[in-house]
């Protein structure tokens, strides 16, 4: 039986995908399509199936705190991504304009918030931040004579920026100083000896070559900033005061988690989820358009 | 003639003591065979009425016995628990007492069964409590007996997840029931039935800085005498607000440490709303009710006390942690007033290290002072109840245990040792329960104690208070926003639950 090298390479080809595929199928796809079930359903504490159809959105659309909750999104999402990737592009940049040894320290030392269990992180950074006279940093202004500043009360947004950026910088350090160096070292040499300062290398060799790397974590790391709630629940809890941190997914944890009566809202707090999902396939598809990802993924023509 | 009458004297002596030995012995064994059993004297009419009681529950346990070839059955009860405080772990250790007294009546009774209690006292907030309750309960893995806050009874009995407990109450009236304080029995009905045994009750006064107002010049007289000025109506919500804003400007506390209350939703936040007389229920339909001109004037309070105006509640208060910032702050003498529990000084004294001669020195308790001259104070009581779920095999023998737990004596113990008030008159003549000075001086709360009310939807309601009391107090609604937002809240959450009132 002769098998055609086309038919025997799909096969192979079927063969390794089907893994990657069934956990996709298993864990993403199943999950996702179970969470837009539930959003159209009241499945709550008394765990019914009591089906609602839209009614869980045209709640969305009435409740006065979904404006809140989207614009801390917003905010929550632009603000710590823009720091990730702006503060990973100085951190790879600088530990790669310094010795060998000395940039791979400074990586491993920024990778340490990443590294810490995130209750233990939230607490160090709450109590260095707290806003009462308790608080290190306070403590300190206190000892020279100042006034304490309300740091989370007052300034929480750049609070979260700092305690989800000292997370996210150190990957995106990784990714673009391993970008960086995989430049080949002659177009820095040839910039040099035409008499380039630093900054000139940077702007015109540096960024435009490692842009892909760029992309690519914008795009990651937006969506994966939809969907973490996890250190402004340690550390804010969506305060202080009335839904000023409230990020949506956040919203959708209190709902079904978080009530103090435990109402286990899911059919509610699934609606949050679904349009959040709705968002990261949109943003997706505006990114692999924006960014041309698909060069990123075909075959060179030239090797 | 004189030898013969010494024969006589000898025998005659011989013969009193032989006869009184004869008589040691025949009296011992006389004794001895017609002596009760040790320890138990039962007349025997209260032995048969017992026996009356138990017999369908003796006939229910003799059929499984014999299903299992003439051995006792082995019944285990499962019981779960919370404090979250750890004064409160009689709630789980009484049951645990009450099953080894089940036991011997079985022996005494004859019903071939032993009953062993298993379970845990979960520390842990009351919210993961719930959520490992609710979700054991609805998975079928959950606890024989539990003990939960009474305003769980409308979701339990909702879902379907507790048995009513009216015919056991009915048939073991005598037991210890005709004794429990009857206005805690409106604490658990729901619908016309009894789903639940109350196990304790508390009341939520206001604690005040003695020390704190002597520096504020008042007099020992005039500290001592605040609780009865406020139970005849001489001081009012504004006063304390007025007394806490002198505190302030004087320097005697802190800017925001003159009111503080919980930083987290809760029982309490309806308390201000019933002082300033708003109803919460309507007593025909059962659904709640928003009195919005009740809740201005809450909301006026509220944003009067804050750091916009006067300076008395911090705004940062509900971004506090209970054991990180609260107690140690009230424990420290930092705060004026503080809206609490009547469990949290034996908290303060076990936990935080307070000394109770400091307690008594520092701290002097009130009602929630009326909204007006000659009005009645007011406070808020959240009895906690022990519920027997449907998974439940043998709920008569739970509910046994559960009886012979609800008793004077050892809810005194629980009582004494966590700060809950009785819940059987007979405890009120307990000597545990007499001697304790704080329970003694507490007592007469109860009698000004509201409850919530039993509505599915009241948390989604009492969430609300507090999300829009935090707003104002963080400086970011005026009263008319919060009106606003409350009213937005409530519609979006309740639906036609809920009836506003204009």
């Amino acid at each position: 039986m002769q098998v055609s090298r086309e038919l025997s390479k799909m096969l192979i080809i079927t063969v390794m995908l089907t893994p990657a595929v069934l956990v996709a199928l298993l864990f993403l796809a199943v999950p996702a399509a179970l969470t837009i079930l539930i959003s159209l359903t009241e499945l709550d504490y008394r765990f019914k199936w009591i089906w609602c159809s839209l009614n869980n959105y045209a709640r969305l659309l009435t409740d006065p705190t979904t404006r809140l909750v989207v614009q801390a999104t917003i905010i929550y999402v632009t603000g710590t991504l823009a720091f990730n990737t702006l503060w990973g592009l100085c951190l790879a940049l600088l530990s790669t304009h310094v010795h060998d040894a000395l940039g791979t320290f400074m990586r491993a030392a920024w990778l340490l918030p990443r590294v810490l269990p995130s209750v233990l992180w939230a607490m160090l950074m709450t109590w260095i931040f707290s806003p009462l006279d308790t608080g290190l940093l306070n403590s300190l202004i206190i000892s020279m004579g100042w006034q304490p500043v309300p740091w989370t009360f007052r300034y929480y947004w750049p609070f979260l920026f700092i305690v989800n950026g000292f997370i996210g910088s150190s990957l995106s350090a990784i990714v673009f100083s391993s970008a960086i160096k995989s430049i080949p070292p002659d177009y820095i040499i040839a910039a040099k000896v035409d008499g380039a300062s630093s900054f000139v290398i940077i702007r015109q060799i540096i960024l435009p070559m490692i842009k892909w790397h760029i992309a690519f974590f914008v795009a990651y790391n937006t969506l994966s900033l939809l969907a973490s709630f996890e250190y402004i629940l340690l550390t804010l809890n969506g305060g202080p005061g009335y839904y000023t941190t409230e990020v949506m997914v956040l919203r959708a944890y209190h709902l079904a988690f978080g009530q103090y009566m435990v109402a286990m809202d899911f059919g509610y707090a699934a609606t949050y989820v679904t349009i959040l999902l709705v968002v990261g396939l949109v943003l997706s598809i505006v990114y692999w358009r924006v960014f041309r990802l698909r060069r990123l993924m075909i075959e060179p023509k030239l090797e | 003639m004189s030898k013969q009458k010494n024969v006589f004297q000898k025998t005659t002596a011989v013969f009193l003591i032989v006869s009184l030995l004869v008589g040691l012995v025949i009296g011992y064994f006389i004794g001895a065979a017609t002596a009760p059993a040790p320890g138990e004297v039962v007349p025997k009419s209260q032995y048969d009425e017992l026996q009356k009681q138990v017999e369908s529950l003796k006939q229910q346990l003799q059929q499984l016995s014999a299903q299992q070839a003439g051995k006792p059955v082995e019944i285990v009860i499962t019981a779960w628990t919370i404090g979250p405080e750890k004064e409160s772990v009689y709630r789980q250790t009484n049951l645990a007492i009450a099953a080894a007294k089940l036991n011997q009546i079985f022996k005494a009774v004859g019903i071939p069964a032993t009953v062993r209690l298993e379970g845990e006292f979960n520390t842990a907030s009351w919210t993961d409590y719930r959520k490992k309750l609710y979700l054991a309960l609805e998975g079928g893995t959950g606890p024989d007996i539990f003990l939960t806050a009474h305003i769980d009874t409308a979701f339990l009995a909702e879902n379907g997840w507790i048995v009513p407990l009216d015919d056991y109450i009915k048939k073991y009236w005598n037991w210890t029931y005709y004794d429990v304080i009857s206005g805690l029995w409106d604490s658990v009905k729901y619908k016309g039935k009894i789903w639940g045994v109350p196990q304790d009750t508390e009341a939520r006064p206001i604690y005040y800085n003695k020390l704190l107002l002597k520096k504020l010049g008042w007099t020992d007289e005039q500290i001592n005498d605040l609780p009865n000025k406020v139970l005849r109506g001489e001081f009012t919500l504004y006063d304390m607000l007025s007394v806490a804003e002198e505190a302030v400007k004087k320097g005697v506390v802190e800017p925001g440490y003159g009111v503080w209350h919980r930083p987290n939703a809760g029982p309490d936040w309806p308390i201000l709303y019933l002082a300033f007389g708003g109803q919460l229920q309507d007593p025909s339909t059962g659904k709640l009710i928003a009195d919005m001109k009740v809740w201005r004037k809450v909301f006026e309070w509220f944003y009067e006390a804050s750091m916009a105006r006067r300076k008395v509640i911090l705004d940062k208060l509900t971004s506090l942690d209970w054991n990180r910032d609260i107690h140690p702050s009230i424990v420290a003498g930092k705060v004026l007033f503080w809206m609490g529990g009547t469990w949290h000084p034996p908290q303060w004294i076990s936990t935080w290290g307070l000394g109770k001669d400091k307690f008594w020195e520092m701290l002097g308790f009130m009602l929630y002072p009326p909204s007006e001259k000659g009005g009645k104070p007011v406070t808020l009581s959240q009895p906690m109840t022990y519920f027997i779920s449907k998974t439940c095999k043998y709920p008569e023998v739970a509910f046994l245990i559960i009886t012979l737990a609800t008793d004077p004596y050892l809810n005194s113990l629980h009582a004494v040792n966590s700060g809950h008030l009785a819940i059987l008159h007979s405890q009120l003549s307990n000597t545990i329960y007499t001697q304790d000075k704080f329970l003694a001086a507490t007592g007469y709360m109860v009698e000004y104690a509201k409850y919530q009310p039993l509505h599915p939807k009241w948390g989604d309601y009492s969430t609300a208070i507090f999300e829009v009391i935090k707003g104002i107090e963080t400086g970011q609604f005026t009263v008319d926003t919060a009106l606003t937002a409350l009213r937005d809240l409530l519609k979006s959450r309740l639906g036609d639950e809920v009836i506003i009132r204009e």
